[in-house]
């Protein structure tokens, strides 16, 4: 157990490094590449701590506010509009999964919906809504939204009939058989809904930001790049990736400890 | 067996039969050019109240479609299954059923699982522990109850689901092929602990095998049932001291016996109506 943890740790320093090694020969250690388009990792450290050491989380001359208060605010709009969606998608995934009636007549049209990318929403949310943080919601819903919901009817649909019979047999009304053993037996797909969609979310943020916001990572990126500020391009990226990996993270340990009947 | 609900609605045995089936048919289309298949032709049928009714027979006999309606889950084509003397109209807690697969709810704990029916009806926290604590018991697995289902063996779920079915105090007891996914000597050592549990709680039972031998060694009546269409051949009444052997001289004679009935149902069937 130990002995591969730390396994683990080793291979993980040797990817880093190895990833930084090779980006540091290429600009620095060699100069080969010209480092205004793209900047020595040494570089962006410093944009890094510089962008993340300021006191201003919210304020600030160049983006509004640090690179922690701009990650903070999307994370807000991501969180908003990933909760919106749990809660449509699994409330719709229920309705739908149980009824194969309502599931018939929806399936059509929800297939070509999803198919639908979240940015392409931009314009319309634009035109809806204006350069209002609504856009922004709306923009990271219709993204997210498909995961949690698809992944909710897949689940429903695939519980056991002979769990469904043995709960009826044993008194469960209509709604303690959604609850208790449809939900219940669809709660770990759902839960890998959720993880996509956490990841859709984090990109449709990003994406609603680059075009219409003042505030935000997506917009600290943008920003940067008008005034080319390079490595404070690639620091705000490198905010991005690392949000989306501690997400992920939080989500499998939860997963583990929520579903501790399918690991044994 | 005293019910533990605040006032379980039965009627006193003796009163109507658990179940009766009167003129039972149930015809299944076939999509296509396919001739209908008669699962059930005019089934008449009674348990009796405290009885171990066995009914055996091949697989296409339409036995496990009479457990079903039984049950609630299907409705006959023609013909009524009365429970106490009403229309089976759907699944009901009167009637619990132990399934050949065990159908435990795999993200509950043992314990949990055997509580699902008390839960469900909304019984005290301590009323569903004693409970679940009790038919536990009852099946010999008291220490396993915070287990998960994929953590105990086949022949252990299967107990569990038993208790699980027992534990929702059922006034009847259906159990389709229950040990068929089981091996020879677990298979062997449940069916003995089926027949203690019936003793000791008296409850009515229902038990759908293709397993002669096995019919024979826990009723008290052995419903034969043939195939194509599916019609009870014969109903025997086994009156042999518990617990029963395989080896016991009666029991062998009664299984050379049923097999002869299913045996020669068959050849008629092969080689066409024969005059008597």
């Amino acid at each position: 157990m130990t002995q591969s943890r730390l396994q683990g740790m080793l291979w993980t320093a040797a990817s880093l490094g190895g990833f930084l090694t090779i980006w540091w020969l290429v600009t620095d250690g060699l100069g080969i590449a010209n480092t205004l388009l793209l900047p020595s990792p040494v570089a962006v450290a410093e944009s890094i701590v510089h962008l993340a050491a300021s006191p201003h989380l919210f304020s600030g001359d160049l983006y509004g506010g640090s690179l922690i208060g701009n990650v903070l605010i999307s994370l807000g709009r991501v969180l908003a509009g990933f909760a919106i969606s749990a809660v449509a998608g699994i409330a719709l995934g229920l309705l739908i999964g149980t009824s194969p009636t309502l599931f018939a007549l929806s399936d059509p049209a929800l297939q070509l919906a999803r198919q639908i990318p979240p940015i392409s929403y931009i314009p319309l949310a634009l035109i809806w809504f204006g350069l209002t943080e609504t856009s922004i919601i709306f923009i990271i819903v219709a993204g997210a939204f498909w995961p949690i919901f698809l992944n909710t009817v897949a689940g429903i649909q695939a519980t056991q009939p002979v769990l469904v019979r043995a709960a009826s047999t044993l008194g469960a009304t209509r709604q303690q058989l959604v609850l208790r053993v449809y939900l219940a037996s669809a709660l770990p797909q759902i839960f890998t809904g959720l993880r996509l969609s956490f990841g859709l979310a984090w990109s449709a943020v990003v994406a609603a930001e680059l075009i219409g916001s003042s505030a935000g990572i997506g917009y600290l990126v943008m920003h940067a790049r008008l005034i080319i500020a390079t490595p404070d391009v690639i620091a705000g990226m490198l905010a991005i990736g690392a949000m989306g990996v501690v997400a992920d993270m939080a989500f499998v340990a939860a997963e583990r400890r929520i579903f501790v009947y399918r690991r044994r | 067996m005293g019910g533990t609900g605040p006032k379980p609605a039965r009627a006193a045995p003796g009163d109507l039969p658990p179940v009766v089936a009167r003129d039972v048919s149930c015809v299944f289309e076939r999509r296509g050019a396919g001739a209908a298949i008669v699962a059930l032709e005019r089934i008449k049928l009674e348990v009796h109240d405290g009885e171990f009714l066995c009914v055996v027979g091949p697989s296409g006999c339409g036995k496990t479609t009479l457990l079903n309606l039984i049950a609630g889950f299907q409705q006959p084509t023609s013909g009524e299954v009365l429970f106490r003397g009403r229309t089976i109209k759907g699944p009901g807690a009167e009637r619990g059923v132990v399934f050949q697969e065990h159908a435990l709810f795999p993200w509950l704990t043992v314990r949990q699982n055997v509580a699902f029916g008390p839960t469900v009806r909304h019984l005290t926290q301590a009323q569903r522990r004693e409970l679940a604590d009790r038919y536990l018991d009852l099946v010999g697995l008291a220490g396993f109850s915070d287990l998960y289902p994929s953590e105990i063996s086949g022949g252990m779920a299967q107990r569990v689901a038993i208790a699980r079915a027992l534990a929702n105090e059922p006034e009847i007891l259906l159990a389709d092929e229950p040990f068929g996914a089981l091996d020879v000597f677990t298979r062997t050592s449940m069916q003995r602990e089926l027949d203690q549990i019936w003793q000791r709680t008296g409850k009515t039972i229902v038990f759908v095998t293709h397993s002669v031998e096995e019919a024979i060694l826990l009723g008290d009546r052995v419903v034969v049932m043939t195939p194509h269409p599916g019609r009870i051949r014969e109903i025997i009444p086994i009156d042999l001291p518990r617990p029963r052997s395989a080896l016991d001289q009666p029991v062998v004679e009664l299984a050379r016996t049923i097999l002869a009935l299913l045996e020669r149902r068959t050849e008629a069937r092969v080689e066409g109506p024969r005059a008597e």
